[in-house]
């Protein structure tokens, strides 16, 4: 039952497959990536399966299939409402947030967490969007920081989440990135990163360079094929909240058969370009669940 | 009886400012939740919600927006909005404690998470006899499933407008609304005809009013069905969530089929206003009416649930067995029960006929009005056409029951609405003057103190309070305040808007922002039950709004009376007051506040008046104040001094009383204060108040805050303080010297401290604590250096003093003190040197150790962070923040910090300390719990096993033995045995349910072991745990500071009291 481990560690998309697109055959082993190509920050389109060179665990893969699709987003936002952002700074991020929500397209879908000493679902994916606006207006700042819980909750949210089907996961976690208060230690969520097939990008409000305990939130961001992106002003803040969705948007879905059946455990993850020019950003890897047990 | 007149004043039950007009659809205003809607018209926006119950009628949870389909006139539509409503059913029975007073604080704080009831008791379809059966039934509701946080109005359907309960959640109040339910229905339209009188209500007629008692049932009938409809255009205000209108009634029999004309009916139709049939019956108007009622439900998303009270008792109608049935009269019960169903079944309702046991109808009505789902969608054009829509709800899953209203009419293009043509839209702040439940946006407080006022009327001081931080002022900002008060009648009594403009200027601003603002108000107020609304809008156009429920006393009735009880305290005093009292300025220290929760470091100031009579003139009235513990017990009593100025030569007759009262001997908890007036000479109390309050336990920042709220101190009466406290410390007074000192203003105190005589030692202690004082003030307002700079001085003075021998447990909880303000600097090694010195000098080692321990172990967790920081903004400021720290790093945090021998050495001191306070006291549980962790911190699994299994089996604290099952979790994880982590981190789980980690601790442990679904689960579990609001055990561990607050206060009560 190895394929069925690959398909859950990688988060490929049978299960989904019969409602949205792409179409999968059902039976095939098939690894999912998410890739951003761009040029001097601006997206490449038109390219090709033939354009991209993907090798796992060092072989080269031949690629399956490459999509520009515009699959509707399922987003987790995760929000840091800690006394890092008490006062004028959380009602910037408050700004920031109802412009995300606003960018949304009546297909994507939110749920929204707020982190301080606990960690709360302001509004899951199935509550209206004007309810998840509410309730933001109702959060408040104050307490320590809990991020790693709230991240392995992120995860687990995206999976939990069966309706959303085909619709590509995309956790955005606004932090200074200090955690304070998590139960898990960053590693837990470094691993927990590599396991999910979900991008997560992290907006760091601050600005500042990271201090000691942040390094493993841009670990997780590095591992899961996203970014972190300091925002310099209030303004940036709320342009670079809606920026992740135009990157996801402009993510290139790649998929590919392994060749020789997935072994257990991490598999790095190489891609890149051929006949073409361009800053290439995907997960390093994914992870083979080691006992089989996976989900269905 | 004059119809018109009844539905007007049930509107002016509801909302009072909009009572003339019928509420436009069209101008749907937010009544809900702060947020204005983004849609315009009402119309474009059809909001329907669908209780969803499996084959035992369950409600169904979990479904998403997936699962529904949703039709109108056929054709599906896209569902634009899902929301889920899921309410707690089960209230359980409220704790019988003795002290179950009312809070006389009303606050919007807590968004409105409640069930909304309208109930309309159809007296006119009720038979007399049939009366006591409605309000037992009618009752049943109220109390079996009203849950503490929903609210609901009684409206009669009758003209007696002062029977009627605009919204509330008083269960009293309501009870006593159903139980003016007389009845007085005509009987039975058959019974009349066979016997020509008729059997109840209506009295004897004669033959020849045959007619007229036709006309009568039909104008009955249409005004139930109106009365219904009016409440239901009413509720349009409230959107985004399930209205329930819970109609009490033996149905409307009126036969809207039968319109063979009745001899005689001519001359009633004559004189019925507004009737246009003129020679038949009156069956159409009546259908008419019950058109529009479902209409104004089906438009405006209102459920009505008709309820029989007869039960099965159905034999007869209600008439006495004796008479015999007779074939119509089944007929008449026919159609009464076919009005219910119909109500019901267009409405999305249920109709409870035909029952015994309301019980379980009650129960699935609550349970309609707690599980449901909200859907709201655009339908494609803009329909302003008149006509009827259906709607369907679907939902593809087999065995389940979808019930949503059928359709909705819309008012056609060229209808405009009466009320916006009439009036203009209603402000935002008449909507949430109106709006049945408390609107929360704007955070307010507000309270009520009833006081004898001029004539016969009662003069009533209103308190409203914003909390800190929540205004946002600009410089120069108005605020709005719009009051209303209903009296029992229904009748607003008093509706006003106030504009407050604050004055310009960053000082009140700062005021403001850092302690919330008070704006008092006085309102006449006719004695009777009387409902309280205040609205406010802030400077940005937030709107809150507050119902508080009243009895205004009658002053002028017994021999004794007393006002309500008019409170501040130390704390109160630094909110500053927008709008003063001018007749309470004298009388209280500051001003009268709405603050119920102190710290025990606080002092309650309370003013009552007491009113005399002829018979016992003011000077013979003795009033005491008591404060007793939730159980009843009496904790102090205080005798309240009149004042020189008692009888005010305004009121002659009266006596105003004042006391303080400290909290420093209450341990934290809930209280009740009364204050009894009674004659001196006997002992019989004549008038009483009851004020429950809370005491919260101290924390490092309410120790700053009394000791810097030196604002009080001269309208406190304390003047001269300096020389006082160092005369009082001359004749070892300590305790009168500490409040001279805390209440001085620093400039006395720095003035003091330069003249105090060094050689005098009982001068040195005045001075040592003058420091401690400062620099307690200098960290409540940031001044780090200066902190530091008095607590040397205070510590280099406190050394000369010969206090030691004296009193250990002062000085060890001095060195306590003043180690906890090091922290807050993070000042390690100073915090440690003066635990040192406490605990050779004191007496209280177990507590001490227990701090030096917290000192180190905080320590040890802040390690991680690399380099000194001068600043209070950036990331590693708010870290330290939320380790209860609130200063910036001072000496001993650098980069060794992150030194692994500094690292063991800390733990290894940390673990010395802990045992060292378990020595001194081996029932400190705390301490055997943070030895337990410091343990596995060093890698020592075995003895910190032992340790934390000992708090298990020990600890009767449930925050200790769930920590301790997490410790051992932890302490598993790290020895690879998952099945031992499971095992602590469930039995955690059990006993704190509502706490993260063990929840993510276990999905976490599912994930590494590849259970990937398990991991879901727990994630799932976890979005329906209960959420508490309490602080998490584990975040507050973490901030050791905390943990250290109770050692603290021996100490506080000495310097602060």
């Amino acid at each position: 039952m190895k394929f069925v481990a690959v398909l859950a560690a990688a988060g490929i998309v049978t299960g989904a497959a019969r409602m949205q697109q792409p179409q999968f055959k059902a039976g095939v082993d098939v690894v999912r990536v998410d890739v951003s190509v761009t040029d001097h920050g601006k997206p490449v389109r038109n390219l090709t399966g033939a354009n991209f060179v993907v090798t796992d665990n060092g072989t080269s893969e031949p690629v399956a299939s490459v999509t520009l699709e515009r699959l509707p987003l399922r987003v987790v936002l995760v929000l840091d409402t800690s006394a890092s952002v008490e006062g004028s700074a959380m009602a910037t991020l408050l700004d920031a947030s109802r412009g995300l929500v606003g960018a949304l397209k009546p297909t994507d879908r939110i749920a929204v967490l707020a982190v301080s000493d606990d960690v709360k679902l302001v509004t899951g994916f199935d509550a209206a969007r004007s309810a998840a606006l509410d309730t933001l207006a109702r959060v408040r700042a104050g307490g320590s920081t809990s991020l790693y819980d709230a991240l392995q909750v992120a995860f687990e949210l995206v999976q939990l989440d069966e309706a959303g089907g085909g619709a590509r996961p995309l956790i955005i976690v606004c932090t200074d990135g200090l955690d304070t208060a998590s139960w898990l230690s960053g590693d837990d969520a470094v691993q927990a990163a590599r396991r999910a097939d979900v991008v997560v990008h992290v907006i760091d409000p601050s600005g500042s360079p990271a201090y000691g305990l942040a390094k493993h939130i841009d670990t997780v961001a590095q591992v899961s094929g996203g970014h972190t992106w300091p925002a310099t002003s209030e303004r940036d803040l709320k342009e670079l909240f809606t920026a992740t969705l135009t990157e996801m948007r402009d993510r290139y879905l790649l998929t590919f058969s392994p060749q020789t059946p997935a072994r257990e455990g991490w598999h790095d993850l190489k891609v890149t370009l051929k006949n073409a020019h361009g800053d290439v950003l995907a997960r390093p890897g994914y992870y083979v669940a080691n006992n089989g047990k996976g989900h269905g | 009886m004059n119809r018109r007149q009844l539905v007007g004043t049930i509107l002016a039950l509801l909302c009072v400012s909009l009572s003339a007009q019928q509420p436009a659809p069209a101008t749907v205003q937010p009544a809900v939740r702060g947020q204005p809607p983004t849609f315009k018209l009402a119309v474009n926006f059809i909001e329907v919600d669908a209780v969803v119950t499996d084959a035992s009628g369950s409600p169904v949870r979990g479904l998403t927006k997936n699962d529904f389909r949703l039709l109108e006139d056929g054709k599906p539509q896209d569902i634009s909005s899902f929301s889920i409503v899921d309410l707690p059913v089960d209230f359980g029975q409220p704790p019988a404690t003795k002290t179950a007073v009312t809070s006389d604080v009303a606050s919007n704080a807590e968004p409105f998470e409640g069930r909304l009831y309208l109930m309309v008791i159809d007296d006119a379809h009720t038979q007399p006899d049939q009366a006591q059966r409605l309000r037992a039934a009618a009752r049943l509701f109220v109390e079996r499933d009203l849950g503490p946080n929903d609210r609901m109005a009684v409206i009669h359907d009758a003209d007696s407008p002062d029977t009627n309960q605009p919204f509330t959640s008083d269960k009293p109040r309501l009870l006593a609304a159903i139980d003016k339910t007389s009845g007085h229905s005509l009987g039975s339209a058959t019974l009349n005809t066979m016997n020509g009188t008729s059997g109840s209500g209506g009295g004897s007629r004669a033959p020849e009013d045959v007619d007229s008692f036709d006309a009568q049932q039909a104008r009955d009938a249409r005004a139930a069905y109106g009365t219904l409809q009016r409440v239901a255009d009413w509720l349009a205000r409230v959107s985004n969530r399930r209205k329930a209108i819970l109609f009490i009634s033996e149905g409307i029999d009126y036969d809207i089929q039968n319109v063979v004309p009745n001899p005689g009916a001519t001359a009633l139709a004559r004189i019925e206003p507004g009737a246009n049939i003129a020679n038949v019956r009156s069956a159409g108007a009546v259908m008419d009416a019950m058109t529009g009622a479902i209409d104004a439900a089906t438009r405006n998303n209102v459920a009505i649930y008709g309820i029989d009270p007869r039960g099965l008792a159905n034999d007869g109608g209600g008439m006495d067995i004796e008479q015999g049935p007779h074939p119509s009269l089944g007929n008449e019960d026919q159609l009464g029960q076919a009005s219910l169903r119909t109500l019901s079944g267009q409405t999305g309702g249920l109709a409870v006929i035909g029952r015994n046991d309301f019980s379980a109808a009650y129960r699935r009505i609550a349970s309609d009005n707690s599980s449901y789902y909200v859907l709201a969608y655009y339908p494609g054009d803009s329909k302003r056409d008149g006509k009827f829509h259906k709607i369907e709800v679907h939902v593809d899953r087999p065995g389940l029951t979808v019930r949503a209203r059928r359709g909705y009419t819309v008012p056609k293009r060229d209808e405009k609405p009466a009320a916006v043509a009439a009036r203009g839209a209603p402000s935002d702040l008449e909507a949430a003057l109106a709006s049945p439940i408390p609107v929360s946006g704007l955070t307010m407080d507000v309270f009520a103190v009833p006081f004898k006022g001029a004539a016969s009327d009662t003069s009533v001081l209103i308190g409203t309070e914003f909390h800190a931080g929540d205004l946002h002022l600009t410089g120069g900002d108005t605020i709005q305040l719009a009051y209303e008060a209903i009296d029992s009648a229904g009748r607003s009594v008093v509706n006003h808007v106030e504009t407050i403009t604050l004055p310009p200027g960053t000082d009140v601003k700062a005021r403001v922002e850092q302690n919330g603002l008070r704006l008092l108000e006085r309102l006449n107020l006719p004695p009777g039950p009387c409902q309280l609304r205040v609205a406010a809008r802030d400077p940005d156009g937030r709107i809150g709004s507050v119902i508080s429920e009243l009895a205004i006393p009658d002053f002028n009735k017994g021999p004794i009376e007393l006002s309500g009880v008019a409170l501040t305290s130390t704390t109160a005093s630094r909110m500053p007051t927008g709008k003063v009292d001018d007749a309470l300025r004298s009388s209280l220290p500051a001003a009268p506040s709405a603050l119920r929760v102190f710290p025990q470091t606080d002092t309650i100031a309370l003013y009552a008046e007491a009113y005399a009579s002829a018979a016992s003139p003011a000077r013979e009235i003795e009033v005491s104040a008591a404060v007793t513990d939730a159980a009843g017990k009496r904790m102090l009593e205080r005798q309240l001094t009149g004042d020189a100025a008692a009888e005010p030569s305004t009121h002659p007759g009266t006596a105003a009383f004042g006391a303080r009262v400290p909290m420093a001997d209450l341990s934290p908890g809930p209280y009740v204060l009364t204050v009894t007036a009674k004659p001196r000479a006997d002992g019989t109390a004549a008038a009483s108040r009851q004020v429950p309050f809370t005491v919260s336990a101290l924390t490092v920042s309410t120790v700053a805050t009394s000791t810097s709220s030196v604002a009080v101190g001269p309208c406190c009466g304390v003047k001269g303080s300096y020389e006082a406290a160092v005369r009082a410390f001359a004749h070892g007074d300590r305790t009168s010297a500490s409040i001279a000192i805390v209440r001085a203003p620093a400039s006395q105190l720095q003035h003091a401290l330069s003249s105090v005589d060094a050689r005098d030692p009982r001068l040195l202690e005045a001075a040592a604590t003058m420091h401690l004082v400062l620099a307690a003030r200098a960290l409540e307002s940031e001044r780090y250096d200066d902190m530091s700079r008095q607590l040397t001085s205070s510590d280099a003075v406190f050394q000369r003093l010969r206090i030691p021998e004296e009193d250990p447990a002062f000085v060890g909880n001095w060195y306590l003190a003043s180690a906890v303000m090091q922290m807050n600097v993070v000042d390690v090694t100073a915090a440690a040197a003066l635990t040192e010195r406490g605990i050779k000098g004191g007496t209280a080692a177990a507590d001490v150790r227990l701090a030096q321990g917290i000192v180190l172990e905080t320590a040890v967790h802040l390690s991680g962070v690399q380099s000194v920081i001068p600043c209070t903004s950036c990331p590693a400021a708010s870290l330290l923040r939320s380790y209860g720290i609130r200063g910036m790093f001072r000496r001993s945090l650098g980069p060794e910090w992150s030194d692994q021998r500094q690292r063991t050495a800390q733990l290894s001191e940390a673990e010395t300390a802990y045992r060292q306070s378990l020595e001194a006291d081996a029932t400190m549980a705390e301490a055997r719990l943070r030895l337990g962790r410091t343990l596995l911190l060093e890698g020592n699994a075995r003895d910190a096993r032992i340790e934390l299994e000992h708090v298990v089996n020990d600890a009767g604290d449930a925050r200790l033995s769930y920590l301790a099952h997490l410790f051992l979790a932890d302490l598993f994880e790290r020895a690879k045995d998952s099945d031992g982590a499971i095992r602590e981190y469930s039995a955690a789980l059990l006993i704190s349910p509502s706490s993260r980690e063990a929840y993510v601790g276990l999905s976490n442990l599912a994930l590494l072991a590849g259970d990937d679904r398990r991991a879901r689960d727990y994630v799932q579990q976890w979005t329906r745990r209960p959420t508490a609001t309490i602080v998490d055990p584990w975040s507050a561990y973490l901030r050791g500071l905390d943990q250290l607050e109770p050692a603290l206060q021996h100490l506080l009560r000495i310097i602060s009291q």
